[in-house]
Parts: structure tokens; sequence; C-alpha cells
């Protein structure tokens, strides 16, 4: 199958535009016939079923949280980027554009990244008018700060809880649509697969988490918007509950998954303190800015940080990287720090970590300054490791963070499924190969609040998709698999926790799959995962039954389908031999360590295919760079 | 660390509940609070038993989905912290910790420590947002908002409804969920058109939700693991009886029955 | 009035009620309090300023009018809350520590009840004479003497008005903020502080006349 991304001709600029001109529309009057079934309530789900719920479609929105604003877009820290150029520094559209390309490594579409720079200044507004607090100056105007590296001043924020403020007033229009009626709440409900009939996504198959009950939704039109996979690696960054059982049943049933293996590492995240550890803290980027990482010199030494003189640390950051040193983008600094730790430079018990350093910053600006910056993250970090941060050294080690990777959409965010629609996190769409910090509650916002509605509206009107129920012989097979797979992980009744195996599972592609791969490893993983995936379906131990509220049967499912998505990972990496942004392959790198892209035979998107008990099917889609050529990401 | 769990155990809202006493030797002081019941857990379902049913999610305390009683007090022992970020190290060695959810007529209970807390959403559906419509707004920098306006009105936003502030109040009151959301809107230049509007249904939805009643006692704020200050319950006072007395959402188009002669004065 | 009734469907509302009579009855307090002071100035004074709030019959009905509405008020709508706390949380806790309450605020209920026993106590005791072994209308300054010249009616006001403090010192703050008096957080310090120090002061006046009375009738007894 040739995979057309459907890109509007004409120049860069003019594309939205004309796409927007060319969707076909749906009459007012005949919006509330129409059902939309949104899955999930981040920034993107709420958004777009908020807006869809607005035009006047009839929503469906199912989540498994207890309330929408629990998504874990809630716990952005840092900021959202618009190319306002408030701050007169020379930002611009085209700049935020280039910008992403770039930082992507020349691994995502120019007319998706143009439009979503272009979108972005509308975001603000929209958010601003819904009553987001962001920061703001003396004057009362919008404060800016700069993130990520970027050498504009074009993140808006509020505090340290953006990605919290954003989905608050998301969560509030799409309540507010709840109270008009056009907007149905599912509560507590997990999508277990999706139901295709006549070749077009025609609902989902859900549990209710409460009673175990399987319910069907119908819809015109559904809209995944259920976040990324990173949980397939255990400890991460992601809520413990995010997972990728929607897409994944999505991609079983037809959606081809893109870029799997683009997966990003966070460089500034509390170190793993022990095997009962659940989950990874990130704390916000911005600490790069006064903090300085360096480890000790020399391999094996187990000297405190204070007693290790200034001449026998390597600031390995500042002496890679001059120019950008403490502030390198987020692979760049994550590859370093596993490049000392593997050297045996690794501080803490594990020895894995590395220290991030305000004494000179305490020293130059003094303690108040240093409080009134980043108090609350260096309480967060005390709370959490026990240790006071303006004595000795934080330490710090990289952490999954997010996925690049995700079903494949085309330019109006529809899948290779009629009818679904992928958004946010959960499709592979505008990072590329790495995301810049600020970007993913601008791509959320982006997707759910300016295009999606447009292209669902778009699609209804052009495929007018005829009435069907529940009783289809499609609702009744994908209610009958579903009830089949959670009978399967009941009857198991062996000796070990799902977590178990999770937590193997999540080591062995972290070992293999992480922050950096080669083939050996891959391999080895490739192997490794299909046993341990027949093992689970023979030791694996439920409690409880499938009728009740089942938390061990929640995550058996899950990990269920991580051994999969673990595999296609590997897979992705496996075939992809290059190096480029979060995806960094051993074998292919420059003299001094930097990633090696391979632009002449890598440049396009990888999208599988899923075939049932066969390997997948790889299809191509080239990249065509006309506004930004590629070059050669440098920092140093 | 040695630690004694008492945990209520429910298995659904009909059967009775009581709690129950779980010994553990595998705490450690780098624990949290959420990690020790995982590891309790996994015991008890290697065990083959039903796992303590609780609710987390981001486990760094902005998600608002975990939270219950710790020795009879919400979310634990620590200002400004949800249950998620309180350690073991907080705790004493041989300590017995008792593990209760919130109690509220409102927040009905699903299984052990599990609730559904709907009714905050439905506050929130009451009133609780601006009404604009996607594309329906002015260029962010129109408006001009006074930075310490903003601040508080940040402060009232960091709301992240867990209902610790219900669960500590003894009267099982709202008041500080619903007066954090009437301050945060209330304190901007968007939030103004529907600013008496909204605290009167929001109050009232409250009310019909089975919300008890503030007296001002301050448990809330103590409870509350984002510190949101008591002063957003004034607020809304404030703007629930300014709209009162004030006759807000009477005024009616002026009807006129066709046939209706002039009148003469 | 159906607009009343609405305006009684909400906590915020009853609060608003609870907080407005309560602010009449604080004044009442003050005022009453003020009067009362001048037993220390000697019976003459005392006796005059009674045959004064008699003075116009009209005036002095009208603010007991309005006194008892307040009174009424005040009590209807606190029981009808405190009964309300059962119905918000049906279930009560097997633990439960109130970590930030003051002590009147923890006792509000309790002292209310203790006052309004005391209220009418008081009535018929000092106002009709009952209970009261010698009561002769109008000359207050010997009715007190005589009344606390035994020890447990004297027992029973200092009671009462410890109670009267713990009350005010949580409800001269509360009512400000049932009323949306929006305060800074310094400010809302300074307010707690003079609730209290209002609370200290009408407590420590009102107890000294009986223990005063006490101790005279006793070093007269002597």
């Amino acid at each position: 199958m040739h995979l057309d991304g459907k890109i509007p001709g004409g120049p860069l600029p003019q594309k939205w535009e004309r796409r927007k001109l060319d969707y076909a529309l749906v009459s007012p009057a005949n919006r509330r016939k129409y059902t939309v079934l949104v899955v999930g309530t981040g920034l993107a789900g709420a958004s777009a079923a908020a807006t869809l719920g607005e035009l006047g479609y009839r929503v469906e929105c199912v989540f498994f949280h207890d309330s929408p604003r629990r998504a874990h877009s809630i716990a952005a820290q840092g900021g959202i980027n618009a190319a306002k150029n408030y701050q007169n520094d020379g930002d611009s559209v085209q700049r935020l554009f280039q910008d992403t390309i770039k930082g992507g490594d020349y691994r995502a579409r120019e007319g998706n990244v143009y439009r979503l720079a272009e979108v972005s200044l509308r975001i603000i507004d929209q958010c601003v008018a819904q009553g987001v607090p962001f920061a703001r100056e003396y004057g009362g105007k919008l404060a800016n700060r700069s993130f990520g590296g970027a050498q504009v001043s074009r993140t808006f924020y509020a505090r340290g809880q953006t990605g919290q403020q954003l989905l608050l007033g998301a969560y509030q229009s799409l309540l507010r649509q709840v109270q008009a009626g056009t907007v149905r709440l599912s509560p507590r409900t997990e999508m277990l697969d999706l139901v295709v009939a006549h070749g077009r996504a025609r609902g989902i198959v859900a549990r209710d988490l409460v009673t175990g009950e399987i319910r069907t939704f119908v819809a015109d039109a559904v809209v995944l918007a259920t976040g990324g996979y990173g949980n397939a690696y255990f400890l991460s960054t992601y809520a413990r509950n995010s997972n990728a059982t929607a897409i994944w049943r999505a991609h079983r049933r037809g959606a081809y998954f893109a870029n799997p293996c683009f997966t990003q590492i966070h460089p500034t995240c509390i170190p793993v303190s022990g095997e009962h550890q659940s989950k990874l803290t990130l704390m916000s980027e911005s600490l790069r800015n006064d903090g300085r990482i360096w480890v000790p010199l020399r391999a094996g030494d187990k000297r405190s940080p204070e007693q290790i003189p200034e001449a026998e640390r390597d600031y390995y950051l500042e002496r890679r990287y001059p120019s950008y040193g403490n502030l390198s983008p987020r692979d760049v600094a994550s590859r370093a720090a596993k490049a000392v730790c593997d050297e045996g430079r690794g501080v803490g018990p594990s020895g894995l970590g590395v220290y991030l350093d305000f004494a000179d910053a305490i020293r130059r600006l003094g303690a108040d300054v240093i409080t009134e910056r980043y108090g609350n993250l260096f309480d967060m970090y005390a709370e959490i490791t026990g240790e006071d941060p303006y004595r000795a050294p934080m330490r710090i080690y990289p952490a999954i963070h997010y996925t690049m990777g995700g079903l494949w959409v085309d330019y109006d965010l529809m899948s290779t499924i009629d009818g679904l629609f992928v958004v946010g996190e959960a499709n592979f769409s505008d990072h590329g190969a790495n995301r810049l910090g600020a970007s993913a509650l601008m791509q959320g916002l982006a997707d759910g609040y300016f295009i999606v509605p447009l292209a669902v509206g778009s699609y209804l009107a052009r495929a007018k998709p005829p009435a069907i129920d529940g009783a289809h012989p499609a609702f009744e097979e994908a209610r009958k698999d579903t009830a089949a797979r959670i009978e399967r992980l009941l009857l198991v009744r062996g000796k070990r926790t799902a977590a178990s195996f999770h937590r193997e599972l999540g080591r062995l592609l972290w070992d293999t799959c992480g922050m950096s791969r080669n083939r050996k490893g891959l391999e080895r993983a490739l192997t490794q995962i299909p046993e341990l995936r027949e093992k689970f379906y023979r030791e694996l131990l439920v409690p409880g039954q499938g009728e009740s509220l089942n938390r061990e049967l929640e995550t058996a499912g899950r990990v269920a389908d991580y051994f999969e998505l673990g595999e296609l990972t590997c897979r992705d990496a496996l075939h992809r031999e290059e190096s480029c942004g979060g995806h960094f392959r051993e074998e292919y790198q420059t003299p001094d360590g930097e990633a090696l892209r391979d632009d002449e035979h890598f440049a396009y998107v990888a999208a599988w295919q899923w075939r049932e008990g066969e390997p997948p099917i790889l299809h191509k889609e080239p990249l065509v760079f006309e506004a930004a050529p590629p070059m050669q990401r440098s920092y140093k | 660390m040695r630690l004694a769990l008492e945990v209520w155990r429910q298995r659904s809202p009909e059967t009775p509940g009581r709690f129950v006493r779980y010994e553990t030797t595998e705490a450690s002081p780098d624990m949290s609070l959420l990690e020790l019941l995982d590891v309790v857990n996994e015991g008890l379902v290697r065990k083959g038993e039903e796992p303590i049913a609780f609710d987390s999610d981001c486990r760094e305390g902005i998600c608002g989905t975990c939270g219950f009683m710790v020795n009879g007090l919400a979310h634990g022992p620590l200002q400004g912290a949800a249950a998620c970020q309180v350690y073991l190290r907080n705790f004493r060695d041989g300590e017995t910790l008792w593990i209760e959810p919130f109690r509220a007529k409102a927040f009905p209970l699903l299984k052990d420590l599990v609730l559904n807390r709907s009714a905050l959403d439905r506050i929130i559906a009451a009133g609780g947002y601006v009404t604009v419509n996607t594309g329906n707004a002015p260029e962010a920098n129109t408006s001009t908002i006074r930075k310490d306006c903003a601040e508080q009105a940040m402060d009232a936003a960091a709301c992240i409804a867990c209902g610790a502030c219900v669960a500590a109040c003894p009267n099982a009151s709202a008041a500080l969920f619903t007066g954090a959301k009437i301050t945060h809107l209330g304190n901007l230049p968007e939030g103004q058109p529907e600013r008496g509007r909204r605290a009167l249904r929001m109050v009232r939805a409250a009310a019909a939700e089975g919300f008890g009643h503030c007296t001002f006692a301050g448990e809330c704020e103590t409870a509350c693991p984002k510190s949101i200050p008591l002063q957003v319950i004034t607020q809304m006072n404030h703007d629930y009886l300014a709209a009162r007395l004030s006759g807000e959402g009477r005024a009616q188009p002026r009807h006129i029955e066709p046939g209706t002669p002039k009148r003469h004065r | 009035m159906a607009a009343t009734v609405k305006l009684a469907a909400t906590s915020v509302a009853k609060k608003a009620l609870m907080a407005a009579s309560g602010v009449v009855l604080t004044a009442y307090v003050v005022l009453h309090l003020a009067g009362n002071l001048l037993y220390f100035a000697g019976p003459e004074a005392l006796d005059a300023y009674s045959a004064l709030l008699h003075e116009n019959p009209a005036l002095l009905w009208s603010a007991r009018t309005v006194l008892f509405a307040s009174f009424c008020i005040h009590v209807v709508v606190a029981l009808d809350l405190s009964m309300r706390r059962q119905v918000a949380r049906p279930i009560s806790y097997g633990r439960y520590e109130r970590a930030a309450s003051s002590l009147g605020a923890r006792t509000m209920l309790w002292t209310g009840l203790v006052l309004l026993g005391f209220v009418i106590y008081h009535v018929l005791h000092l106002t009709l004479g009952l209970f009261h072994p010698a009561y002769s209308p109008g000359r207050v300054y010997s009715n007190v003497s005589v009344a606390f010249s035994s020890i447990v009616p004297t027992v029973i006001y200092v009671v009462s008005m410890i109670a009267l403090g713990m009350h005010v010192s949580h409800g001269a703050l509360a009512m400000t903020q049932s009323l949306g008096l929006t305060l800074q957080r310094d400010r809302l310090r300074v307010l707690r502080r003079l609730a209290a120090v209002l609370a200290l002061v009408v407590a420590v006046s009102l107890a000294a006349i009986p223990i005063t009375a006490l101790a005279l009738s006793l070093l007269r007894g002597r």
C-alpha cells in the first residue's frame, strides 16, 4: 500500500489555508446527527471533545480515569511554545518551524510542523480567553521564558504547572459541553478494542472498570487521544495508568504504527532508589539553566562530592559541547550521562546518576535567588530523596519521558483506518525523532482545538457513514475477542504478578532499546521478548474476577500488549540503521561519538502494518525537505 | 523498617467494611506510602488474595487521583503533600498506620479506598468555566492583568480536586474546592461577565451534591496538598451574596402580551 | 418570599444568616457589657442607666424584638446546620484528627448550647426575677448583689462567660468571612487576633461582675 500523507500542495505558509478551504462542511443542523467518539481526556482529547461539542456534534467521551482532569498532561511542568514574538527577539512562525524540524532531526513532515507553528499563535489566545493564569509581567502582559535550549523566549508558562493549567482550561470547556448536553462522559471505562466495520472505524469495545461490564460504543468517527507508550519501559515519568492498549488494539485492527523506536529520554529525573520504585519523577529542565553537570574524573571514585576537588571533576557537557554546555538538547544530554556512567564514573549508590551542582550558582547569585527560581523543585527533590540540594549536589539520571512514535496519521490526522483519527502523543506526527521542550502541549492543543474538529467534520461530510448499531457482527466479534482475552488472563492462575513481568520487560527494553541501541542487543531482545511473553501466559496470576473492580486484571491486560509493542519497537530500532534524535545506534556515530544520520537511506517514516502470527510489514513514507534542508545537528 | 497497616477493606458499596491489619518488614525509608501499598499488594497477590484497591496515577502530587486518611489526617502528616508524596521516613519504625477512605456522602465508596468523586466534576460543570468557544478568542495580549491578581488566580487554580478538603472538613464541605475555582476565574478579566452567575450556580450545585457547610475552622487549608488559602471561601461567599443581593440572573426580556392597550398616565 | 426560601436553600446563604444575626448579637453583647460595667461605678450609676433604658418603651421593645429575632434565627439555623453534618458524612471516621481548628471552632456547638441555656436562665433570673430571693424591678445594683451572694449562680455565670468567650473567639472571625469580607492573608491574621482579644475582654469583664459581687458579699458576711 502506498502511504499518502495527503499534504496539500503550494508553498508551506499556504498549505493549511488551502486544506481548510478544501474541507467539506456539515451544516449546523446536521451535526447533531453524527456521533464522534473521543477516547482520552488529556490536552488533545479534552480540547477535541470540547470543540466538537461546541460545533454541535454528539460526542461520547471515554476515559479510564475517574475525572477527565486526571490525564497525565496535567503533569507537564515547563511550558508551551508559541511564535508570538512578544519579546521582539526575532521569533516567527518560520523560525519555530525550523527549530522544530531541526530539533526533530529531520524526521518529521514539513507540512505538519509548519501548521503546528502557525496554529501555536491561536492556542495562546484561546487559553488566555479561557482563564488560564499564565505568568505575567508587572505591566500585566504575558511573560515568556526561554526553554529547552531555544535561542528565543517563546515559552508561555504558569509557574511549574503549565500542563495542569492548560488541561484545566480544556477540561472546563469540556464540562461546559457536558452541561450543555453535547458531550457525554464515560469515566472509569477503558478502551480494549477498536471496531472496524466495512473498512471504517465505527466504535470501540471498553470495560467498565468498576463493574467489569464489557460495553460497546457506536460512533460515526473515532478520535484516539490516549497518549504515548513509554510505560512499556516500566520505569518512566509517565503516570502509573498511562498505557498503550488503545493504540495497540487499533494497530492490530489495521492502523499502521509509525517510528515506534523514537522514544525520548529526559535527562533530569531523580535516580532510582530501589527495587520497590514505582515511577520516576521528572524535574524541570529549567534546572539546567543554572546547575552544572559533572561526574568524578576517575572511574570508581566513591568519595562524597564535597571531597572531590575541582581538578578531579569532569564537567562533561561543558567540555564536549562548549557552546550549548549544560543546555544541550535532551537526547544529547541523556546520552552523555549514560556514556559517563557506562565508564564507571556514575554517582550515587547504584552508580546510575550524575551530579547537578548548584554550588557555583548559589555563590554567584545567592541562595535567595536560587530559591526564587527553583525553590519548588529543590523541595520536591528533598522530599523524595531526603537530601538537601542546597548543601549537596543533586543526583539526576535520564528516564523515558515521551514517545515521538505512534499511530501513523496523514495531514488530516486520520490513520490508515478510515474514520480513525489520532491526536496528541498517540500519533507520530510532528516531533520527528526528538521533541523539543514545551512542544508537546503545543501539539496536543493544536490537534485538539484547531485541526481534528475540522478534519472530522470533513470526513463525516464526505463519507456520510451509514447508520449502524451495536448488534452488527463487527461489534459482536470485537466484544467476544475482548471477553476471551480477559478470560485468558484470569485463567492462567500461575504464581507471578503482572507487575513482576512488566518490570522484567521494562529492564530488557531499557537495556537494549533505551538511550543507545546496537544490533546485538536488539536481536537479543527480539528473541527474549517472545519467550517472556510465553512465560507470562504460563505463570501469570490475576486474583479475583473480571466482574468487579480488579486492578491486577487491568495491569495484566496492559502488560500483555507491551510485549507485542516492545517487540515492534526493537524491530523498528533494528531496521533503522542510522542514529537520529532519540534513536542512537552505537554502530552509527561520528568519530567523536555524535549521532550519524543517514538521510540518503532513512529519510522516511517507518510505518508498520500488523499481521497475526507473522512479522509486520514495513511501509515507507518518504520525507521531503524543501524549506528546511537537512543539516547535521550540532550543539558544540 | 517495620510498619503495621490498619487498612479499611470493603468489597463493594453494599457490603460492610472493616479495618484489616497487615504487618510489613519490607518498608524502607525511601519508599513512598503508595509504594508500600504496592509492596503489600504484591504480597497479597502472591498469596492469591485480593489486593487493596486504591487510586493513584501520576505519583508526583499533581493529578489528584490518590488520597486517603492516614492516622486521621487527609493525605497523611505532611503539609502541602498528597499521599503519593509522603515518604516512609516521615514515620517512626514500628508505627501503626491507620488508612481509611475519604468519607462524605457526596463521595460514594466503590471498593476499599476507591471513591467516586464525580460530584466535584458536576460542580465545575455547573459554572466553573469561561464561556468561550474555540476560535472565539481575541489576541492574547489585549487583556492586561495585574501581576498580583494573576498570582492570586494561580494560587487558587492550583487545586487538584483530590477531595482532601472535603475529607478533612468536620462538615464534609466542598467550600475550599468550590471557592478555589470561583476565585481563580473571578480574579481574571476574562472571568468577570459570568462571575455572579458562576458563584450562584456552583454554590447551588455543591449543595445539591450533598456537601456540608463551612464553619471556617480551617481544616481544609491544612489538608490541601496545594495549600490553597482559606480566603477563597470568603471570596466565594462574597461573590455568591453579591450576586444574590443584586438579583443576578433575574433580568428577563420584557414581554408584552399582544393586544395590550397603551397605558395612559 | 420565594427568594428568601431559595436564599435559605444553600449553606452559604444559611451561614450568611448565622453571621448577620451573629453581628447583631455580638454588638448587643458589647453594648450590654458597656452598660454593665457601670456596676463598678456604684448603685446610683447602674440604676440610673437602667432607668434610662426604660424611659422609651417603644425603643426598648423594638430593640428587644430585633434581638430576639436574631437570637432565634441564630439558634434555629445553627441547629439546622449541625444536623446536616451527619447527612453530609453519614459514616464517621475510625480515626479523625482536627489539625487546624481552634478551641473555639471545635466547641462552637457546645458553647452555643451552653449559651442558649444561659440566656434563658439569665432572662428569667435578672430580667423577670425568677429564682431570685429578693428581686425588685429597677433596683439593678441590689438585684445583682443579692443574686451573686451565693456560689451556685456565680459559678453558672462564670462558666457561661467562659463559653461566651470561646464562642465569640471563633464567631467574631467566622461571621466576617461568612459575609464575604475578603482580606489579604496578613489582615486576616490581624482579624483573628482582634476576635481573640474581643472574646477575652468580653468574657473577663462580664465574669468580673458576679465574681466581684460574690467577693463583696463574702467580705461583708465575714
